[in-house]
């Protein structure tokens, strides 16, 4: 197990938005995940990376309160899943949602805020207004009336996060928000995750691209049924790391460490 | 020639097996709407051949239920291209609506018509009526209407299904490969549907024509649960049906009641305990099986803490700290501690617990096949 | 055949059937986007059976009560035998759903067909054995014109009312949690309480309406009013209402037209006019329909 918090880090820590202990999901007998045990601090931007069936999915509903773990607690800003309320806005993975619903992308995004309202209280206009803000951020706003069948699949993937942005929750977990989509719906999920972080907002995603991850990401977990490291982007993104997870020699994350050498240059 | 309890029992396992050639291979491609659209459809057909003939067997009966059945088949298709909803939905639609034509013109030809037999055959089935009609060359008494025509109804099937097995087979088991070797898939669809078409028109008249998607879907569906391979499936589910045939006319002959009924409640009764029993596929022993595994992970997961996480582990303290980070009771934790302390899994030396080195095998032979890409 | 004029009958038998058209068009968009539209089948099947083994009942019953007091009244059995089946049905079905080997709408099919055989045997018994019982128990295999009396009216005016309040009540959080599992858990919804109450108003509602559609044609009032719906529009607040409409307005013509006609059994007539109404609005729906196609083709 790496971990890698720095002094300063470690008051950070003490900020710390999700906390899974010893957390264990079966399904049929087989462990989805076992004992993970990590803490994501507050305001960060953290990719969860692993092979197809490593349990991003699970490690992600179980975090959302989705699924409930076989062994284990999960703290969200120090309280237990069960007990919060409007702590976690959560985005399913793109195709496991029924896209053949008949309602119109207006009302998938105004979904969002049904959780403030009573049983037959009907949304109020500021709901509306921030409906409104989140289509517009999404580069949505003239598809408001379009059937959320007609959308592509980029538009789907940001459809579903300005639904997360209405619920104005403080931790945003994304299954990943950016498979498949187009580069100008990429562009602008993730410029929303720089706002995010801006906003000091915590926001958990699974990630398949490791080539994007350095410019995006602020800590990387990898995950293959166990958690296998946690930390920030360049101290976990190790070709020893890599082979752990993937099982497979990685004379690509050369070319990884050179792409973020390169981009490091940039920036500089 | 024969004694007429043995003539119906013929009769009823020919179109028993009739029904379940086609089913085999309707399970396997989950293509589950055709046997409900298919009887359903078929009414209308049988209706209208009615008006012209009067008994039940006729070929006139035959072609058009089929016909009607293929066409019902055939709007669901259009529908569904036009519509893009689901295929499931629109054949409810268009088999009820046909449906009700066949009963509209059935209870009609019922008023006008004197015909010699109660209409409610149609639906109910009867086998003992099926005997009466009788096949006579040159004055000879040969056996039934019905027998002859279920035996040609069936042996078109196998032959179909002896022409046609190879594609069956690759389309069951690889659908993309099916299509890379330009097979297409609607032939295929279209055979299944020609043969469910004709077992349905031809022996709506032992079962009662909404029993027959039970004689389709049934035994295929009970031998599932016990092999994989299809040309097995096949077999089974052909001898299936025949016994239960025996068992349900042995039981509904004696006792008076409806035949078919009994055949058919005696299917659900074996396709119930086949789901719920079956040695290998079975609800129960599936989860008996996941009942062990859990205990076994159960196991692990002590067995990983102490392996990887480095925590105090004095025997006195550990069981509550287990018992509180993993959200277990404490009674669970301390019986899974000393299960592995008697397997020899853990040690406790000078008050402290650690793993042995047949724990840390186990538990690193675990690791292994529970990692993804193993 | 019933006269026009024999107002009582009529009346009552208007009424429940533009009741049920309501409240069962309603109850079928959720269904049909539950993807449960077959099991609506087998579970009029198995409250078929229901009913039929609540007659075998109600005849020992009322053998035993002549030994006590009064009668027991035979509705009461065959309403309570239908919700019984209904229910037995569910769960039985919930059980075999839980095996992988099988497509859950195979097991749908093949119970319904196996449930009519089962109550088929029970009828030839029935017939058999006689004596006291009702022989019009064909009656729920194709639903009869005047299958209700006013104390089952009362009943289904309560239940088709609450179905509706219920189901505008709670509209909003039914649409999330049939749209996805998983953003109404996280949005803290008790969803297995919406999926009971689901459950509840299917079974009250298949258990009345294979008195008057029978029981091969059940399925129709829940569906086809779902799916002509969804030719008309793409919302589904808008889509729950039309179904509802075109689910009360069958039922109404549908009465009308069976009660003049004659030899024409309610779910018969019912079906039909909901058969209509669907190529209907197949071929002029400007949304989904053919017309809609020649316009945008024009363009």
């Amino acid at each position: 197990m790496i971990r890698t918090y720095s002094s300063k880090e470690h008051i950070e820590q003490l900020n710390v938005a999700v906390k899974c202990e010893n957390v264990t999901v079966e399904y049929k007998g087989r462990p989805n995940l076992l004992n993970i045990n990590m803490e994501v601090p507050s305001g960060v931007l953290l990719a969860v990376l692993g092979p197809n069936n490593s349990g991003k999915t699970t490690l992600l509903k179980t975090i959302a309160g989705v699924e409930k773990p076989t062994a284990g607690n999960i703290y969200i800003y120090s309280r237990p899943t069960h007990a919060l309320k409007n702590d976690v806005a959560y985005v399913p993975e793109r195709n496991h949602v029924n896209w053949d619903f008949p309602i119109n992308l207006f009302d998938l995004v105004l979904m969002g805020s049904y959780n403030r309202l009573r049983r037959a209280e009907q949304p109020h206009k500021k709901d509306k207004i921030a409906v409104k803000e989140a289509l517009e951020r999404m580069g949505l706003e003239k598809l408001a009336k379009k059937s959320i069948c007609d959308l592509s699949r980029g538009e789907k993937h940001r459809a579903l996060i300005a639904r997360a942005l209405v619920q104005d929750a403080r931790i945003y977990i994304m299954d990943d928000p950016m498979v498949a989509a187009d580069e100008e719906s990429i562009n602008i999920i993730v410029e929303v995750l720089q706002e995010l972080r801006a906003k000091k907002k915590t926001v958990i995603v699974s990630h398949h691209d490791f080539v994007t991850i350095p410019r995006y990401f602020d800590m990387v977990a990898l995950l293959n049924v166990k958690l296998l490291g946690i930390g920030k982007t360049e101290d976990i993104l190790t070709e020893e790391n890599f082979e752990k997870t993937y099982g497979m020699s990685a004379g690509i994350i050369k070319n990884i460490r050179l792409y973020m050498d390169e981009s490091h240059d940039r920036t500089k | 020639m024969f004694s007429m309890e043995f003539e119906i029992v013929i009769v009823i396992i020919l179109s028993a097996i009739t029904c379940s050639i086609p089913g085999a291979f309707l399970v396997m491609r989950k293509n589950y709407y055709a046997a409900d659209t298919a009887n359903r459809s078929a009414m209308l057909g049988i209706a209208i051949a009615l008006i012209f003939s009067s008994f039940l067997s006729s070929p006139l009966v035959i072609v058009l239920g089929s016909l009607t059945a293929i066409l019902g088949m055939y709007l669901v298709k259009k529908i569904k291209g036009l519509t893009h909803f689901r295929a499931k939905g629109i054949s409810i639609i268009v088999s009820s609506t046909l449906l009700c034509f066949g009963i509209l013109i059935a209870s009609n030809i019922s008023l006008n018509n004197s015909a010699e037999f109660d209409l409610s055959i149609i639906y109910l089935g009867d086998t003992a009526f099926t005997s009466f009609n009788r096949l006579r060359i040159a004055g000879i008494d040969i056996g039934s209407y019905a027998f002859y025509s279920i035996l040609i109804i069936m042996i078109i099937n196998i032959i179909i299904v002896m022409v046609y097995y190879k594609e069956f087979k690759i389309d069951g088991v690889d659908k993309y490969y099916a299509a890379s070797i330009e097979m297409k898939e609607e032939t295929i669809d279209f055979i299944l549907v020609i043969m469910t078409a004709l077992s349905v028109s031809v022996s709506f008249q032992t079962a009662g024509i909404f029993m027959t998607s039970a004689f389709i879907l049934g035994p295929a569906a009970a031998a599932l649960f016990y092999t994989k391979r299809l040309s097995t499936l096949a077999i089974v589910s052909v001898f299936l049906s025949s016994i239960a045939c025996l068992v349900g006319f042995s039981i509904a002959w004696p006792a008076e009641v409806s035949i078919s009924g009994a055949i058919v409640s005696f299917i659900g009764i074996l396709f119930i305990l086949s789901v719920l029993f079956a040695p290998e596929e079975g609800i129960i022993k599936k989860y008996f099986d996941y009942l062990a595994e859990q205990k076994k992970l159960d196991e692990y997961i002590i067995l990983d803490i102490l392996n990887t996480q480095s925590i105090d582990t004095s025997s006195s303290a550990l069981i509550e700290r287990l018992a509180k980070s993993l959200n277990w009771k404490f009674l669970r934790v301390s019986y899974l501690v000393n299960k592995l302390k008697a397997d020899k899994m853990l040690e406790e030396v000078n008050g402290y617990i650690y793993l042995t080195l047949e724990g840390k095998y186990e538990i690193d032979k675990f690791m292994k096949t529970q990692n993804c890409f193993h | 055949m019933i006269e026009l004029s024999d107002t009582f009958i009529f009346d009552t038998m208007l009424k429940s059937s533009s009741l049920l058209g309501l409240s069962a068009g309603m109850l079928g968009v959720v269904i049909s986007y539950q993807r449960r539209s077959i099991e609506i089948n087998a579970l009029a099947a198995g409250s078929f059976v229901g009913i039929l083994v609540f007659y075998l009942l109600a005849g020992v019953g009322i053998y035993l009560s002549s030994y006590f007091s009064g009668e027991i009244d035979k509705y009461v059995f065959s309403f309570t035998g239908s919700i019984f089946g209904a229910l037995f049905m569910i769960i039985l079905l919930n059980i075999l759903y839980k095996t992988d080997r099988l497509h859950m709408h195979i097991i749908q099919s093949l119970m319904t067909a196996v449930m009519l055989g089962v109550g088929i045997t029970l009828i030839t018994y029935i017939r058999q054995t006689g004596g006291a019982l009702d022989s019009g128990i064909e009656i729920y295999l194709f639903g009869e014109t005047t299958s209700l009396n006013s104390e089952e009216f009362d009943f289904l005016r309560i239940i088709a009312v609450a179905a509706v309040v219920l189901l505008l009540l709670y509209f909003r959080r039914l649409k999330i949690v049939i749209f996805n599992k998983d953003i109404a858990r996280t949005t803290h919804f008790h969803v297995s309480f919406y999926y009971t109450l689901i459950n509840i108003m299917v079974i009250c509602l298949v258990a009345f309406s294979i008195k008057i559609m029978g029981v091969f044609l059940t399925v129709a009032i829940f569906l086809i009013p779902a799916v002509t719906a969804r030719l008309w529009s793409n919302r589904l607040f808008i889509i729950m209402i039309l179904a509802g409409v075109f689910g009360a307005v069958s039922g109404t013509l549908g009465t009308i037209v069976s009660g003049t006609l004659g030899n024409m059994t309610l779910g018969i007539a019912i079906t039909l006019i909901l058969a209509v109404f669907f190529l209907a609005s197949l071929i002029i729906s400007p949304y989904k329909g053919l017309a809609g196609k020649l316009i945008k083709y024009m363009r």
